[in-house]
């Protein structure tokens, strides 16, 4: 347990050293990004839990399904997404299972291209809203939701000019009163598409 | 023929007045901009208590008691003591009931607010006698033709257990903030402006300090869920002068701290205003007048409690004032009155009263130039009472303005609202209380406004509570009062940035210490925070998006009303720091923002009955049409 809780605390603190270190360097290949709202990516992922930090004696966490729409902005992009998991209770846990829909706001530097590969890091904040499956609690105290701040960074590879494959290391910490550090990798595939002019006039 | 002509030219002057008489330039008022309400994220007219550096107290973080000045704020003071008055467009509003100052009941929402101006000293705007200060709302003019606005906010607060609760580390849930609605529709026309609102705030008061102080399963869900609905309109017209109309009725379910009590009570309330206001000019007289009529029903429900705060109360106001400039001289003179009634739910007994006050002044100067203003008023309710003020203003060179002002008030008669809060809670009417104030001021403008003031207050008669309110047992109408003295000496800095550039930074600092005092006011007087500092650096690096960073300290209190055997009668100091994003789409029709408060998760008490705060977030999306200018 102390080693799993010390490569953690490594995988944060290499995600946070990403973050610093692709921001600065992202920040001089403003030049080369899109200009602002006139792209769209959808973007559809699977997420792997790789810790969930104090909810882990309570819980095993199954991967979830994620879905998220970018756009780029002023400086780096901007995105909203949507995913969803589900926490099982270990057999001998007190805590009855729940699902936790994740509604993101995300934002992430300008690109540091490599080669086929963008590099990016950013930072989100997600509202972590749980129902949990306690048949014993009327109806309004069965969901709660909490605010998740996370750290992320990104690999993106591309396959054509519309599609690329990308990677995510997110490093989070869900805000209860008891803080939970919760993070995950993602792989999913991205479909990149001119924004219509409506949607960039809106957007701006 | 000619010293007849002379002597009705004086008497027209002599009953002429200034609709203000506080002087124009900023001295110790401070100004805030609708800018300033939406980067910092103003989600309700509460919020702007917490702007106007009021010292404040609150138990729940919905309804708040409020004191511009630096003495006791209700609660530590006896309900017979001032409170201070709110106006919108230049009319007195009644916005005070059982020691709350309820600013949601007010017939403006926050998106409205064009710019407020707060002064935190006495003063007297026109007819009316504020004693301890105003809080001026203006409501942005309406522009021509139709405009909506939908407003809607949601937060919460950080600090749920979430699957702990399952487990022996459980704690309580917290504070679920909103949602606020707002919407509002106008009509501007040439000479006619027509709008009309709708407003709704929801808040679960959840917080654990809170709820321990009631018996298990003695709160209802009615009581944790405090719900306001608001209801207003407006009217504007010119016609032979500026003339406007404002309406609202607001209801109010939840639990509320009624702070002489030191406890909670669950009320029903609804409350009603009708005001009007306007102006005529011809040539050089003006002649403004006010009015308004409030009532305020409340009820009380589900209590556990044996205090019944039950009630009626309306009230009538009215002032007229007239003004006349001869040359570099203006002359003012104005009469204002007000009746009150209150009806006890418990014996049905109506109680009526009614004031008045005239007060007259004489300023010599030009508007840029040195000036001079001196002014002297009496009031006629249970006591005669006097107030006068001078006010000199004398520009060092063309950026730098030197200010001094003296307001004196004596045997300051109670307001309509303390009258009032008097008799609904069986306290007998105390010794009526004098204040003064002096300040002397210099204010610089250029690329960077400046100003320093430093003031004396002094407060006699002052009455306060002698022993803490006790909450476990016993009636707290049974607390005694004690009248004492205190002589405060204080400052106030402030730097600002002009508004034109791209980052805007404003600074603020307010000090004060105790020079003397009678054991029982200096005792009082710890409830008031000592300093308060307050930093924002508002960014917009692109035309769509904005960021603000605010940094706040307020010194810790203590309170000796609060019964320390229940709680500790202590308030840590308050250190926040604020972010918040924005972002405006569709050509600033729709606006988005992103507001986290108390970012570092410092404890954030306002009362030491009251819930603590920990970090929380606030939406905000807003939707206008046509296009904001």
């Amino acid at each position: 347990v102390a080693s799993r809780a010390r490569s953690a605390r490594l995988a944060s603190l290499g995600a946070a050293n990403a973050v610093a270190t692709l921001f600065v360097a992202g920040a001089t290949a403003q030049a080369q990004s899109p200009e602002a709202y006139s792209q769209i990516a959808v973007r559809v992922e699977r997420v792997t839990p790789v810790s969930i930090g104090r909810l882990a004696p309570l819980y095993r966490m199954a991967p979830g399904v994620g879905v998220a729409v970018e756009v780029p902005a002023e400086f780096g992009s901007v995105g909203v997404a949507l995913s969803r998991f589900s926490y099982h209770r270990r057999p001998d846990g007190p805590a009855p299972d729940f699902t936790a829909d994740v509604r993101t706001l995300a934002w992430r530097s300008p690109a540091l291209r490599v080669r086929r590969a963008r590099l990016t890091a950013g930072g989100k904040l997600a509202d972590f809203s749980m129902a949990f499956a306690d048949s014993a609690l009327v109806e309004g105290l069965r969901d709660e939701r909490e605010l998740l701040v996370a750290a992320t960074v990104r690999a993106e590879i591309a396959v054509t000019s519309r599609l690329a494959l990308s990677f995510d290391v997110d490093a989070g910490r869900i805000m209860f009163n008891n803080p939970v550090d919760l993070r995950t990798v993602s792989a999913g595939a991205v479909w990149f598409s001119r924004s219509p002019d409506w949607l960039r006039r809106f957007l701006q | 023929v000619s010293s007849h002509r002379e002597l009705m030219h004086l008497a027209v002057a002599l009953i002429a007045t200034v609709a203000d008489q506080t002087p124009a330039q900023g001295f110790d008022r401070r100004v805030i901009r609708r800018t300033d309400l939406a980067a910092m994220g103003a989600a309700r007219m509460s919020d702007l208590i917490e702007l106007a550096g009021a010292t404040r107290s609150s138990v729940d973080g919905l309804t708040f008691t409020a004191a511009l000045d630096r003495l006791p704020a209700s609660g530590v003071s006896s309900p017979g003591m001032p409170t201070l008055t709110v106006l919108i467009d230049g009319i007195p509003i009644p916005s005070t009931a059982l020691g709350q100052t309820m600013l949601e009941w007010l017939p403006v929402a926050i998106h409205e607010v064009d710019s407020v101006v707060v002064t935190p000293g006495p003063t007297t705007p026109g007819s009316v006698l504020a004693p301890r200060g105003t809080i001026a709302i203006y409501r942005t003019p309406a522009r021509r033709g139709p405009t909506v606005n939908a407003t809607l906010r949601v937060g919460d607060e950080t600090g749920d257990p979430g699957p702990f609760r399952y487990t022996t580390e459980s704690s309580p849930n917290v504070e679920k903030i909103g949602p606020f609605v707002d919407v509002t529709a106008a009509y501007g026309g040439r000479r006619l402006t027509a709008d009309a609102g709708y407003a709704r705030v929801n808040f679960n008061a959840g917080d654990s300090i809170l709820l321990a102080r009631f018996p298990a399963g003695a709160l209802t869900a009615e009581h944790q869920y405090s719900a306001l609905r608001s209801i207003r309109g407006g009217l504007a017209w010119r016609g032979g002068g500026d003339h406007r109309a404002v309406v609202s009725r607001t209801t109010h379910t939840g639990l509320v701290f009624v702070p002489p009590l030191g406890r909670e009570q669950p009320v029903d309330a609804s409350s009603a205003v009708v005001a009007v206001s306007g102006q005529v000019t011809r040539r050089s007289l003006t002649v403004a007048y006010t009015g308004n009529a409030a009532n305020l029903d409340v009820n009380g429900f589900r209590s556990e409690s044996p205090l019944v705060v039950g009630h009626e109360r309306s009230s009538l106001f009215g002032s007229i004032d007239v003004a006349r400039t001869l040359s570099r001289w203006s002359i003012a003179m104005g009469a204002s009155g007000e009746r009150q009634r209150v009806r006890m739910d418990t014996s049905g007994r109506d109680t009526s009263r009614a004031t008045g006050r005239i007060h007259a002044a004489l300023a010599l100067g030009a508007s840029t130039g040195a000036r001079v203003s001196v002014g002297v008023g009496a009031s006629i309710a249970d006591n005669a009472a006097v107030d006068q003020h001078v006010d000199v203003v004398v520009p060092a060179t063309t950026a730098t303005t030197i200010h001094a002002r003296f307001v004196g008030m004596q045997r300051i008669p109670e307001s309509g609202a303390a009258w009032a809060d008097r008799r609904v809670l069986g306290v007998a009417s105390a010794e009526p209380p004098s204040v003064a104030r002096f300040a002397l001021g210099a204010e610089h403008r250029s690329r960077l406004r400046l100003a320093a003031t430093g003031t004396v207050d002094r407060a006699w008669n002052w009455s306060v509570f002698a022993e803490p309110s006790p909450y476990a047992g016993g009636d707290p109408r049974d607390r005694s009062e004690v009248s004492g003295t205190a002589t405060i000496v204080g400052t106030t800095l402030s730097a600002a940035t002009t508004d034109s550039s791209r980052v805007v930074v404003s600074a603020f600092y307010d000090w004060s210490t105790i020079v003397s005092a009678s054991e029982v006011m200096r005792d009082a007087l710890q409830s008031t925070p000592r300093q308060e500092v307050r930093v924002v650096v508002r960014a917009t690096p692109f035309a769509s998006v904005r960021f603000a960073v605010t940094m706040a300290r307020m010194s810790g209190t203590r309170w000796l009303s609060v019964d320390p055997a229940t709680t500790l009668a202590t308030t840590p100091p308050v250190e926040r720091l604020d972010l918040s994003g924005e972002k405006w789409m569709w050509e600033r029709r729709i606006r988005v923002q992103a507001v986290f408060r108390n970012v570092l998760n410092r404890p954030e008490r306002y009362h030491p009955l009251g819930a603590q705060w920990n970090r929380r977030t606030l939406l905000t999306a807003s939707f206008t049409l046509p296009r904001p200018n």
